[in-house]
């Protein structure tokens, strides 16, 4: 266990009330191959403390290379932020955990030759950038590895060593003044999990990249998606963007509390909803998994040292919970925080980050799930935006097909859908049980901006008479 | 220091095995101050620098990053950048680093900026509060940073680069019942911020904006503020103005220069040492900033380049490289959309019936070619009747191709709102616009 000792006594010495540090350190590897070159071949390295302190009831945090100075800034910060304080702040109880976590790893991602993956994804681009209408292609894969190690004055020792990986490829065809972009397995950067690269053999991206391709050339041939109110079915990796972005976000309690008002905005899952407010359909239950085996959202312990644990958000459509911090735990008046406290790096103060958000499996086969239905299947995120509160969204996709009497018929372009939150869950009448819990590598949150990997397990599943087209 | 920095930078290339090297650092001592429900609910310093390797053997390219910069550390992460260009397969299209060229001289350095403390931020956040309750604002957030930020380029054909600049800004959101309001601005010196004006403008959008109607989505002539053409025009750079979307195929512009795209008076460049914005004299590679001419007078002149996509077409890079995580090729960093001769409340005059809009959120593109972006307005939506602010709105979705929203500008601000976007060091500064026709396609609950 790294000593971070003198750190806590610095600061405590200098008047903390409460201190604690984490130091990081983080090895990242990055090829990203264009066409058939590669773009980017890079190798990161950084480490360094980070220090949080409250003096007085009031936050400060540091981040530097050498840990009593850093610890020292840190409180001089706190010491200024209690200039400006209106109520003490209060960290709702925490047991001191001395314990070790580490992801499960069978091969290691960093110990396979880098000529090897550039190989890959080299090959991958040939196929790719075979069909002439095909003017840009994209094979990537990355892997990180973050080592941390946390104490706080109240007692907590906390090493843990996360290693994620994962990657993905695109073709964009461009013809008669139309692009259109087709990826696998999901669109930006692919799919990542918290596995070593016996994950990224999994995903056998060179397997798919025909398919891609021809997708991608079919796509700008294809006719535009229609429009109207209509239902639809959304493919799996869709649909854990929409319960990112109409969940995973409106239930973080920082923002619920407004601490997000000036950047990302707030919520409208306000705490007098808890328990009594229709989120979605009996069929929607959505929780917050940071024990999930494979999850990016996954640990054993958050940057506060709260373990890992399992929240129901939305049980059978009733909203139920929130993601809290030991801060905004104590505020709603809960007895402990839930552990959705993380930092990207040391340089950055710990905020409310989703873990792995999972819209939870029905039992509807992806045939049961478009019987009798005429309307349009959309699959692959391609836009994404929603309102400060989070209810009126619009998501794009890369792909769509028609429904007709239950059966997929004809593929159409830019297909998109719009809605209010609430109602959207609410037209849910059948979850899929073609479960799969999908990594994202780039949520971002908080000022200055930090990106967090997150996890999201979720099944195709039908909504009835959603607006599709831009309304 | 000037002369660490660089001693670092010496030390790479003389560490440096491969044909060619190229060392960049950048480094920020800075700090920034949260508040929302009128306290300061996140406070922190950081003091970091990162060094980047790029070597070069024949055609193979190698990259390496490290923060760490002690002796061992600097010898370790060039050998980490050789072992991967080792590794490599050739880039067919590369040709070299750049060479030596002329930087220009551009202040951005403020000494008052750089040594703000905590305290100070603090006192000014408790001051904008007090203000703002005494307004009768409900809630205050926003967020105020202060700073210095240095980067140097050198790499082994002779370019040898520093820059050092202060950084600030200082945002404001209120809230009031169903009203809130914004106020934002950027500089190089924080005392150009005028934060007193800023929290005032916020409190004025707020309780104007407080009894918030629903107007029915369509086409509607809109009053774009600032802050809003800031974003769209950001889009719009990241969507078209860079050359290897241009070489693609997927920027609009691909094929198409010298053809009109927009409105007369619609035009835009990139000027890095222009002191309006926030100016850094050269780019990722250590090549002089210039003035570019992107758009005159509504029709497209030209993109811009870094090295490796300038090289593709035979030209020098106009020094527009930049460093980003994921990589998108050149991209301008200052960029400039011309201003008009009316004032704000001209453009308001003008309008027999519209929508004004304080600012965007959460704005993504929805097809990149036809410059199609999607998002909401936030902070201050409001109806014009006979060229008077009557009510305040619920917000808006749009749904807008950006070219055609300035092919219908009917009049430009004398004013310019910035934004600036510090994790790709960019910014840009914008007049606010009249524009005949705009689609809002949905509508929200507030």
């Amino acid at each position: 266990m790294k000593n971070l000792e003198k750190g806590l006594e610095a600061a405590l010495q200098e008047g903390a009330d409460y201190c604690d540090v984490r130091f990081v350190i983080n090895r990242v590897e990055e090829i990203r191959v264009r066409g058939e070159s590669p773009e980017k071949v890079l190798s990161k390295m950084n480490q360094g403390y980070g220090v949080r302190v409250l003096y007085r009831g009031a936050w400060g945090f540091a981040a530097g290379q050498h840990l009593e100075e850093t610890a020292l800034k840190a409180v001089k910060v706190a010491k200024a932020s209690a200039l400006a304080k209106k109520e003490e702040i209060v960290l709702a109880d925490v047991e001191p955990y001395n314990d070790s976590w580490e992801t499960p790893v069978k091969k290691d991602p960093f110990a396979v030759p880098v000529e090897e993956k550039i190989s890959l994804l080299v090959d991958c681009g040939k196929v790719l950038m075979e069909p002439e209408d095909v003017k840009v292609s994209q094979a990537g894969m990355r892997a990180q590895e973050q080592e941390k190690w946390f104490s706080s004055s109240e007692g907590a020792r906390i090493h843990q060593r996360i290693v994620y990986c994962g990657g993905g490829i695109a073709a964009i065809a461009i013809k008669g003044g139309d692009m259109q972009r087709r990826s696998y397995p999901s669109s930006f950067e692919g799919d990542f999990s918290q596995q070593g690269y016996e994950f990224i053999e999994s995903l056998n991206l060179y397997d798919h990249c025909q398919k891609v391709a021809e997708e991608a050339v079919a796509l700008v041939e294809a006719p535009p998606c229609p429009s109207g109110k209509m239902d639809i079915v959304l493919e799996s990796s869709q649909l854990a963007l929409q319960v990112h972005e109409s969940c995973g976000h409106p239930t973080e309690l920082d923002r619920v509390l407004g601490y997000e008002a000036s950047f990302a905005g707030t919520s409208f899952l306000t705490p007098e909803k808890v328990g009594a407010f229709a989120y979605g359909s009996p069929r929607v239950t959505i929780v917050a998994d940071s024990t999930a085996p494979g999850g990016l959202g996954t640990f054993g312990y958050d940057d506060e040292g709260v373990k890992a644990c399992k929240t129901t958000l939305v049980d059978k459509g009733v909203f139920s919970g929130y993601l809290t911090s030991r801060e905004t735990a104590f505020q709603l008046g809960e007895e402990k925080s839930n552990g959705t406290m993380r930092a990207t790096d040391f340089n950055f103060m710990p905020l409310i980050r989703m873990t792995n958000i999972n819209l939870m499996p029905g039992d509807f086969t992806f045939e049961e799930l478009l019987e009798g239905v005429n309307g349009v299947y959309m699959e692959t995120n391609r836009s994404w935006s929603i309102d400060d509160r989070r209810v009126n969204f619009q998501f794009g996709c890369e792909s769509g097909y028609t429904i007709e009497n239950g059966e997929l018929k004809q593929m159409v372009k830019n297909p998109s859908y719009t809605a209010l939150t609430p109602e959207f869950w609410g037209a849910c009448d059948a979850v899929g049980n073609d479960w799969y819990l999908w990594g994202l590598p780039n949520c971002g949150k908080g000022e200055p901006p930090q990106t967090m990997f997150v996890g999201h397990g979720a099944a195709p599943a039908r909504f009835r008479g959603i607006q599709v087209g831009v309304g | 220091m000037k002369e660490d920095v660089l001693s670092i930078l010496e030390k790479v290339m003389k560490l440096s095995k491969a044909d060619q090297c190229e060392a960049h650092l950048s480094g920020r001592s800075w700090g920034l101050t949260r508040f929302a429900n009128s306290y300061i609910h996140q406070n922190v310093v950081e003091e970091n620098q990162e060094l980047t390797v790029r070597v070069v053997f024949g055609k193979k390219i190698g990259k390496a990053k490290t923060n760490q910069l002690n002796p061992e550390s600097v010898g370790e992460v060039v050998e980490r950048a050789e072992k991967i260009a080792r590794a490599q397969k050739e880039i067919l299209d590369f040709v070299s680093l750049p060479e030596p060229n002329s930087i220009p001289e551009v202040k951005g350095f403020f000494k008052e900026t750089a040594e703000v403390q905590p305290e100070e931020r603090a006192s000014l956040v408790k001051a904008t509060i007090d203000h703002a309750e005494g307004k009768g604002i409900e809630t205050v957030s926003g967020a105020y940073y202060t700073g210095k930020e240095e980067v140097a380029v050198m790499n082994s054909l002779g370019v040898e680069a520093y820059f050092e600049g202060t950084i600030s800004s200082f945002k404001v959101n209120t809230a009031v019942e169903e009203g809130t309001g914004t106020a934002q601005n950027f500089s190089r010196n924080h005392k150009q911020l005028n934060c007193e004006a800023l929290t005032e403008k916020s409190c004025e959008k707020a309780l104007a904006s407080k009894k918030t109607e629903k107007v029915l989505p369509g086409v509607y002539p809109v009053i774009l503020e600032e802050l809003a053409v800031c974003e769209m025009a950001g889009y719009l750079a990241f969507m078209t103005f860079g050359a290897q979307a241009y070489q693609e195929g997927r920027s609009a512009f691909s094929g198409r220069l010298g053809e009109k795209f927009a409105d007369e008076k619609v035009s835009f460049w990139d000027d890095g040492t222009n002191e309006k914005g926030f100016p850094v004299p050269f780019d990722a590679e250590g090549v002089g900033k210039q003035k570019v001419d992107i758009m005159v007078d509504g029709v497209a002149k030209t993109v811009v380049y870094d090295s490796f996509y300038a090289h593709k077409e035979g030209k020098k890079s106009t020094g527009h490289a930049i460093d980003a995580p994921i990589p998108m090729g050149a991209g301008p960093t200052n960029l400039f959309m011309g201003k008009g001769t009316h004032t704000l409340e001209d453009l308001i005059g003008n309008c027999e019936k519209g929508i004004l809009v304080t600012r965007f959120h959460y704005t993504n593109p929805m097809h990149r070619l036809k410059t199609v972006i999607t998002g909401m307005t936030r902070d201050g939506t409001f109806l014009i009747e006979n060229g008077e602010i009557v009510k305040g709105l619920k917000n808006l979705r749009f749904t807008q191709n950006i070219l055609e929203a300035l092919s219908a500008v009917k009049g430009v601000s004398n004013t310019w709102g910035i934004v600036r976007m510090e994790y790709m060091k960019a910014s840009v500064c914008a007049p606010a616009l009249h524009v005949g026709n705009f689609n809002f396609t949905g509508a929200t609950s507030f």
